[in-house]
């Protein structure tokens, strides 16, 4: 399993922290946890921190000098190279067309060439080892219809492959579907973006759909027959295609569904926010939800409770709702809680309550661009404290 | 990544297999196998995983070879490298990194007496001729470059016991 190492990391940094002296009071508890656990985990600690066997120990890593080394490594690659372009170890090469333009093996090898000198050097003595937590980006996952899964992320740009008659492209966070000519048989995608995770999508009629973080779609890869049926989980923003003759429906697992015709709504259907709210930017939509249905005019939300109530709000805020898919984040006297869901979304983090929280609201206006700290900002300043350790968060 | 990862990885390897030629010879080949399958990746922590679990895997290999060569049987090829070894290596390795990053962060003289003193393993009074200071100076460079660290290091061992003092 990946995960035996981050326990570890989390360790070191714990140690470091203690001969800081920066210890919060939980940690000082780990590490003594740690410490009790077994006379070589003391051992480890001594070693780190008796200024004799640190000094050994910085001794042996100075050993290894990334700059020293690099001609010898550099010289490798470039026989590697001619080798690699031609080898490709990925399982969904198998349906590729001949047209098809596999730069993945070249631009790995690119990206070695062009690698930032990746210090990570700290500017300042900072109390916290760790800085700052980076924001999300575009990540997702692609299923195919065999069940093949290719990983997308920024290293995957300017890639076009054919699957049965279809046309897919794959450039600057979006993925674009185009059916080359008439096929009878539908076969189904799967995008799944993670937390952190965002993703676009332009399918083969012309709708395009933004995807949140830990959210999936599934849906075809052109459509035939006289409906367009796709599922989401998580959160989407749909511009549908205008097709009278077609209706466009999102299917919503185990919650509902969401009936369009020409038309830009948002539909956030996170299984933690226990209300589904579907929100009408512009067009029209019928949404249905077990045994009610309704519709709605543009700045009209939607919302299932778990109870089974459906509500209708008129003039919700659309910028705060779709905020997400321009780039930012919109809080209008939003309360700590649910700022914190999107963040934690977002930024990867768990967010972990230490008694009770504020009430108070907040509002602004930051770009999902930001380091976590910029975010945060906005409520510390209504006195909402944190602590970060690692990928956790706690909030006094 | 390469200058991110290199020497924590070559630091892990060496504590393993004790040679620091095949220590450097494996980091750099786990290396040309990351670079050889790219976009596979969720997030540089998964790289960082993954590289850390190649790297052990292909030292692993390496003293399994060599104690083979040297004629052990397989069961004791496998008591010689405990699971536990490995991993607190790790923990080591990683906060090792950490420190060296506060110490670069240090003042020009601070950091120069400090990186002699632990990086090169100088005395003091090689210090002090490399830097054509006094001992005086050096010893005093070293006491502020720990206090702007913040760094509490023992000379005794048994000064642990002190943390392990419930609260």
């Amino acid at each position: 399993m990946m995960n035996q190492f981050e326990p570890l990391y989390t360790k070191a940094e714990l140690i470091v922290k203690s001969l800081q002296n920066d210890l919060t009071d939980q940690e000082r508890l780990s590490l003594n946890e740690w410490l009790a656990e077994s006379a070589a985990n003391q051992a480890l600690y001594n070693d780190l921190t008796n200024e004799a066997t640190l000094a050994s120990e910085l001794a042996i890593l100075a050993k290894f000098d990334a700059q020293a080394d690099w001609q010898k490594i550099a010289k490798q690659t470039i026989g590697e190279q001619n080798k690699t372009a031609t080898i490709v170890d990925f399982s969904y090469r198998k349906w590729l067309s001949a047209a098809a333009i596999l730069l993945i093996a070249c631009l790995g090898v690119f990206q070695f060439w062009v690698s930032r000198n990746n210090r990570n050097s700290i500017s300042k003595i900072s109390k916290h080892p760790i800085i700052d937590i980076a924001p999300g980006g575009n990540k997702a996952t692609l299923k195919l219809a065999d069940g093949t899964i290719i990983i997308l992320n920024d290293s995957v740009n300017g890639f076009q492959a054919t699957q049965q008659n279809v046309k897919l492209v794959i450039q600057n966070g979006e993925i674009t579907y185009q059916s080359l000519g008439q096929d009878n048989e539908i076969i189904y995608n799967t995008i799944t973006t993670p937390r952190g995770g965002q993703y676009k999508l332009l399918l083969d009629d012309g709708t395009k759909v933004w995807l949140n973080a830990a959210s999936s779609i599934k849906y075809p890869t052109a459509f035939s027959g006289d409906e367009r049926i796709v599922e989401l989980t998580g959160e989407g923003y749909f511009e549908v295609a205008h097709d009278a003759s077609k209706p466009f429906k999102v299917l919503l697992p185990g919650i509902g569904k969401v009936d369009a015709i020409g038309t830009a709504f948002n539909i956030n259907a996170y299984s933690d926010e226990h209300i589904t709210k579907t929100t009408l930017v512009q067009g029209k939509v019928k949404v249905a939800f077990g045994s009610k249905t309704d519709f709605l005019i543009p700045g009209q939300q939607a919302q299932l409770f778990p109870s089974g109530q459906l509500l209708v709000l008129n003039q919700v805020d659309v910028d705060e709702v779709v905020a997400w898919k321009n780039g930012q984040f919109i809080f209008k006297q939003m309360n700590v809680e649910n700022i914190m869901k999107q963040i934690g979304r977002w930024y990867e983090i768990e967010v972990i309550y230490n008694g009770p929280v504020s009430q108070e609201t907040f509002s602004g206006i930051v770009s999902r661009n930001s380091h976590l700290m910029e975010v945060l900002k906005i409520m510390e300043e209504g006195g909402v404290r944190f602590k970060i350790d690692g990928k956790k968060i706690s909030v006094y | 990544m390469f200058n991110t990862y290199y020497s924590r990885l070559c630091y892990y390897a060496y504590k393993i297999t004790n040679n620091q030629e095949s220590s450097k010879d494996i980091v750099q080949d786990v290396f040309l196998k990351y670079h050889s399958k790219p976009a596979e990746f969720s997030s540089e922590l998964a790289i960082k995983n993954f590289l850390y679990l190649a790297v052990k895997n292909a030292c692993l290999n390496f003293i399994r070879h060599d104690l083979v060569e040297k004629k052990f049987a397989e069961n004791q090829v496998e008591t010689v490298l405990d699971q536990d070894q490995g991993l607190s290596h790790i923990i080591k390795a990683e906060a090792l990194v950490l420190i060296k990053q506060a110490i670069e962060a240090l003042p020009e003289r601070c950091r120069t007496v400090l990186k002699l003193a632990f990086f090169e393993g100088f005395k003091n009074e090689q210090i002090a001729l490399e830097m054509s200071i006094s001992i005086n100076t050096v010893k005093t460079q070293k006491q502020r470059a720990i206090q702007l660290l913040r760094l509490k290091l023992t000379d005794k061992a048994y000064l642990l016991l002190l943390f392990l003092l419930p609260l």
